[in-house]
């Protein structure tokens, strides 16, 4: 190339170059280490019951939806829309939406699901509802009237084979 | 890939209809190649340091020292890793960004050989992006996906006529990417070869 293509094009080379390099660096969503500053997850903390549903919602700037995980993935299932059906496996668990527009951003929350509750167990020796016990015919457990708290079965006291409680009272009443 | 051919198709009837009305020194057709460097941070850290564009072009001298040059450039930059860590969770994202640009130089003969001049196009950016996130020790989270902007582009120009056929250029077009519209600045070095 001669010299005067280098005194035509250097200088414009470096010129651009100047133009090209101003200007100061800022941090964007859709960069790493950036997740939750442009896209948010509602609500951000969460707790549940095992089996029960919450609806996440993500909050983009510029619409659109997002693709919904649970980390791990033992902690429940999501639907496309951010319907979550938490799993029967208590502990803590992280929610992640990434924005289909663009992978690049995302957001995080937390949830927790509870431990199930303790099993139901009813004792036969017990009533446990308002209402009457039908005794055996060996008179072992007769007729109980109760008002709306647990009674202990018992041998009816009497030829009758009846025998009564009082709310709030027991043993029987004699 | 329609939309290419489309583009392709106006950059041709452009210069040829020029070379058909037999303009001075209208209608020349060719083709470019060149080096593009991404010229500003944020394109930097998504795109990597050096690409490529691929195009064609027509050249066509209005009138004196005046001309136009449409031309198609396409152009593919190396893909970009981020990464970050911290609170036992880690990010990463790797992208790749390439760009369909249709567009328009000015240019002004400066002398025989130099023009100078300024160039505006219409720019369709691409990244391609596979992002994870890892919130818990081997339990990563990957999406990976293609965003897709029609933004403006618009920079000076200035060529060097080599040869008759062969001419050298430098531009930088500065263009806005992404959701954000950060800046997205690209100075390329190439080479023209008209047929």
């Amino acid at each position: 190339m001669s010299r005067s293509a280098y005194r035509c094009l250097l200088p414009a080379s470096a010129l651009l170059l100047a133009l090209a390099c101003g200007g100061g660096d800022r941090v964007s969503g859709d960069r790493a280490a950036t997740v939750n500053q442009v896209m948010t997850i509602s609500p951000a903390v969460a707790t549940l019951a095992p089996g029960q549903t919450l609806q996440f919602t993500a909050t983009i700037p510029w619409g659109g939806s997002a693709s919904w995980s649970v980390v791990p993935a033992t902690g429940g299932t999501f639907s496309p829309t951010g319907l979550f059906t938490a799993s029967t496996t208590q502990g803590s668990y992280r929610i992640v939406a990434m924005w289909s527009g663009d992978v690049r951003y995302s957001a995080t929350a937390q949830a927790t699901i509870l431990p199930p509750p303790p099993p139901t167990t009813s004792k036969p020796d017990v009533v446990s509802a308002s209402g009457s016990q039908q005794g055996s015919a060996s008179g072992a457990v007769q007729n109980a009237s109760v008002v709306g708290e647990p009674v202990s079965a018992r041998t009816a006291a009497d030829a009758s084979a009846t025998s009564q409680v009082r709310h709030g009272y027991d043993p029987l009443i004699k | 890939m329609a939309q290419l051919h489309r583009d392709l198709l106006l950059v041709c009837l452009v210069a040829g209809q020029a070379q058909a009305v037999e303009l001075p020194g209208a209608g020349l057709l060719g083709v470019q190649g060149a080096l593009v460097v991404p010229a500003s941070p944020d394109l930097r850290k998504t795109a990597g340091s050096l690409g490529y564009a691929l195009g064609v072009h027509g050249t066509w001298a209005i009138q004196g020292r005046h001309s136009l040059r449409p031309r198609l450039d396409l152009t593919w930059l190396p893909s970009a890793s981020q990464a970050s860590s911290g609170a036992g969770s880690s990010q990463s994202m790797t992208t790749r960004v390439s760009s369909r640009s249709l567009g328009v130089d000015y240019l002004y003969g400066w002398n025989d050989r130099c023009s100078l001049g300024f160039g505006v196009a219409e720019t369709r950016w691409s990244v391609a992006s596979t992002h994870t996130l890892t919130l818990l020790p081997g339990v990563p989270v990957t999406q990976s996906g293609t965003a897709s902007w029609t933004r403006q582009a618009l920079g000076p120009v200035a060529t060097y006529r080599i040869t008759r056929q062969l001419e050298g250029e430098v531009r930088l077009l500065r263009s806005h990417i992404g959701q954000e519209n950060q800046v997205a600045s690209t100075v390329t070095t190439g080479l023209l070869w008209r047929f």
